[in-house]
């Protein structure tokens, strides 16, 4: 049987009646359930297995001068009607940088023959590869142990012939066999290839230039928080991946010499670096400061945020961390912080992972958003597309400088996602900052600021609903028309597959065993009320990728498809700015950056 | 390969480029000098007086003629708190290209007073501070 077997699922979303018809009718034949869903992992697995093999056969290709280690990846039935050939077109000058495409020229039939020519041709170039990434991007289609049809992701860092380093990122559509004789055995080959895309960067690398931390005073190293070792709590710990989601950092100018400072975050011990000024050469040089400016010894912080909350001269620090009572120091004015986080009414126990600061009632002083997960030891993700049991967001009012007050349920902002990002901007123009939230297992929230200290949540009217697994977000203005785009980073690659039929009918098949769709019955009911019944379009959705919507200008998104924006890999933090000073804002995604080119969109 | 959390966009060694400081979850942060060739810019550093000290909310929308005499509006908010549990730094950073002069910068406070600035006060390739007037 095949992955795009279709299965009614608007039954499982209607409302409990239906739910509860469901349930003999899914714990009839589970078994049998169970186990193609056991072989549909089975076949995903060697079909990683063979992306690994690929990439170990590039390298030794290239280690003895000759493609046949690529080659033998392929089919002795290899024929791709209609291919081409594919070539490089004349390059782009993007700053320091050429930009090549590579396109498929022609549409004639390609044979083994042909194939293993134009592989030569294409090595050949190579002096050397660094590195080499092949990833599944999407499985489109599976006959367990028989065929598959994918796209993969081939991605080599590498030096050409002339001395000159490149990244070569192809996305192909790959037809594969299994060659095997018979049984469960798999030998995956390519029968056929697709170019989907495909470009290479080629520069020096004097673009970003890595600094030498040792050199510039710089001895942090991030370390996970010890309360939520897996291997030490593995019995009260339930959801152990929150240790990984560590790893918030801040800048601002703390102690108002002019210099961006440096203030790192992390289970064991933040630490705060000075900005000394650079060195001759241009390095930046940095001091730990973290002692005497008075915030030694703090750990389990997610994120720190720098501003001047009393408005008196200089920037306070606030600290959001993971199950602990969060911090706020105010600074003296000379660059020392004092513990005012007792009488700061922002010392709340929550899962906080993000923060943003907004002045959401105009009163001129400065609000917290503050992002709150799921409590790690109490739960699990409940419905891994649209988990609505975690903590609620919260959102401080400044009062005066003098304290925060917990407005969340006033302002209707608590978001039960579990939240990774939080991001303020003014969505609709009217000059009141509206507020964005990412959620892990879930879906964006988009508060519109009722300009009355209540909030509305918009996502779904404004075309900014997306449903993934939101790690990052930024607003910024691409398109130079004005008002605020936004881009959002999320899980890509081959978590995709998460979202095929055969997984999606396996999820509900656990929710049905262990009574959760009982629990969960109003969310189902809610999530039906979002998006209808095509839950396979929705698992299409979740891990796309990141995501860039474009505001129509008045408050409302379109998604852009095709910007290019999309593969970044597995995002976390994301940005906009202008890398090379010529007026483009640019992108930066976690594992690389994306040029903005005049008159194209990214 | 590390694994990239926190990101901080500012210029660091003062360059007028803007460079990147990443926190990786469990190994050792990277920072990246941003040495690329680039083109004129210019930096405002916005004070807040009825608004937030910091600005954070106002709207910058600075102006220049492009290569072909055209005039280009580029468009920033002061922010703090975005990416994943990122801060950059607070002023604004406008990347020109190759023009050597801005027309105007007209900035919208917090408190809803716009201020406008002609561009000859301003020059380019340096940071301007910016004070919201008591008046206007």
């Amino acid at each position: 049987m095949t992955t795009r077997q279709k299965v009614s699922w608007g039954l499982v979303v209607a409302p409990v009646v239906a739910a509860l018809v469901l349930v003999p009718l899914t714990l009839h034949g589970m078994a049998q359930k169970d186990e193609q869903h056991a072989r549909f992992h089975n076949a995903g697995k060697t079909i990683n297995g063979f992306l690994s093999s690929y990439c170990k056969g590039v390298e030794a290709a290239l280690a003895q001068g000759e493609v046949s280690p690529v080659t033998a990846s392929y089919s002795r039935g290899y024929r791709a009607p209609g291919r081409g050939r594919w070539i490089w077109s004349l390059p782009e000058d993007e700053s320091s940088v050429a930009v090549f495409h590579r396109r498929a020229e022609g549409a004639t039939d390609f044979s083994a023959a042909e194939l293993a020519d134009e592989m030569a041709e294409y090595f050949g170039d190579f002096r050397s590869v660094d590195k080499t990434i092949c990833k599944i991007d999407l499985i489109e289609q599976l006959e367990i142990e028989r065929s598959a049809v994918l796209t993969v992701k081939l991605i080599y860092d590498a030096v050409d012939s002339g001395g000159q380093f490149f990244q070569d990122r192809h996305l192909v559509r790959w037809y594969l066999v299994n060659d095997a004789a018979g049984g469960e055995a798999y030998d995956w080959k390519i029968e056929r290839d697709e170019l989907v895309e495909g470009f290479r960067v080629a520069g020096e690398r004097i673009g970003l230039v890595e600094v030498d931390l040792a050199a510039s005073g710089i001895d942090f190293e991030h370390r996970r928080d010890p309360n939520l070792d897996m291997k030490r709590f593995r019995s009260d710990l339930q959801f152990g991946v929150i240790q990984h989601a560590s790893g918030g950092i801040s800048t601002a100018d703390y102690d108002l010499d002019g210099r961006p400072d440096l203030l790192f975050l992390d289970g064991e011990r933040l630490r705060l670096y000075r900005n000394l000024g650079s060195t001759e050469n241009g390095e930046p040089r940095f001091a730990d400061v973290t002692a005497e400016s008075g915030l030694d010894g703090i750990g389990r912080t997610h994120v720190g945020m720098f501003a001047d909350f009393d408005n008196d001269g200089d920037r306070d620090l606030f600290l959001g961390r993971y199950l602990t009572p969060n911090r706020f120091f105010r600074n003296d004015g000379s660059g020392v912080f004092a513990d005012a986080s007792a009488e700061s009414g922002i010392d709340v126990t929550v899962p906080a992972t993000s923060a943003t600061l907004l002045d959401f009632d105009r009163d001129g002083f400065l609000d917290i958003y503050l992002g709150v997960n799921g409590n790690a030891f109490e739960a699990l993700p409940r419905l891994p597309f649209y988990a609505q049991n975690g903590k609620p967001n919260r959102l401080f009012r400044n009062d005066g400088g003098e304290r925060f007050v917990d407005v969340t349920e006033a302002s209707g902002t608590g978001d039960v996602g579990w939240s990774l990002a939080v991001a303020t901007g003014d969505v609709d123009g009217d000059g009141w900052p509206d507020l964005a939230v990412a959620n892990d297992f879930g879906r964006k929230n988009l508060y519109r600021n009722n300009r009355d200290g209540t909030f509305d949540e918009i996502a779904r009217e404004a075309g900014a609903l997306h449903f993934s697994g939101g790690m990052g977000l930024t607003f910024g203005d691409f398109d130079d028309d004005g008002s605020v785009d936004l881009y959002t980073s999320n899980i890509n690659s081959n978590q995709r597959w998460f979202g095929e039929d055969m997984t999606v009918s396996q999820y509900i098949r656990n929710v049905v065993r262990t009574k959760w769709i009982y629990a969960d019955v109003f969310e189902y009911w809610r999530l039906y009320r979002l998006v209808g019944n095509d839950w396979v379009e929705l698992g299409q959705q979740i891990g796309e990728g990141n995501s860039l919507f474009r505001n129509r200008g008045d408050g409302s998104f379109d998604e852009l498809k095709d910007s290019h924006t999309g593969r970044a890999g597995w995002g976390w933090s994301v940005n906009f700015f202008d890398v090379d000073n010529d007026a483009d804002l640019d992108l930066y995604a976690a594992n690389g950056w994306i040029s903005n080119t005049p008159g194209t969109d990214l | 390969m590390l694994d990239g959390r926190g990101v901080a966009v500012a210029d660091f060694d003062g360059d007028g480029r803007l460079d990147l400081a990443i926190n990786n979850n469990n190994s050792r942060p990277t920072i990246y000098d941003n040495r690329l060739p680039a083109g004129n810019w210019l930096r405002l550093e916005l004070v807040g007086s009825e608004s937030n000290r910091d600005a954070v909310g106002a709207k910058a929308q600075l102006s220049f003629r492009t290569g072909d005499g055209a005039v280009r509006t580029l468009t920033r908010w002061v922010e703090a708190g975005s990416g994943y549990a990122s801060q950059s730094a607070f002023p604004l950073h406008f990347g020109l290209g190759d023009a050597s002069a801005v027309e105007a910068v007209e900035i919208t406070w917090p408190s809803g007073r716009v201020a406008r600035i002609e561009g000859g006060d301003l020059g380019v390739n340096r940071i301007v501070k910016v004070e919201e007037a008591a008046g206007g």
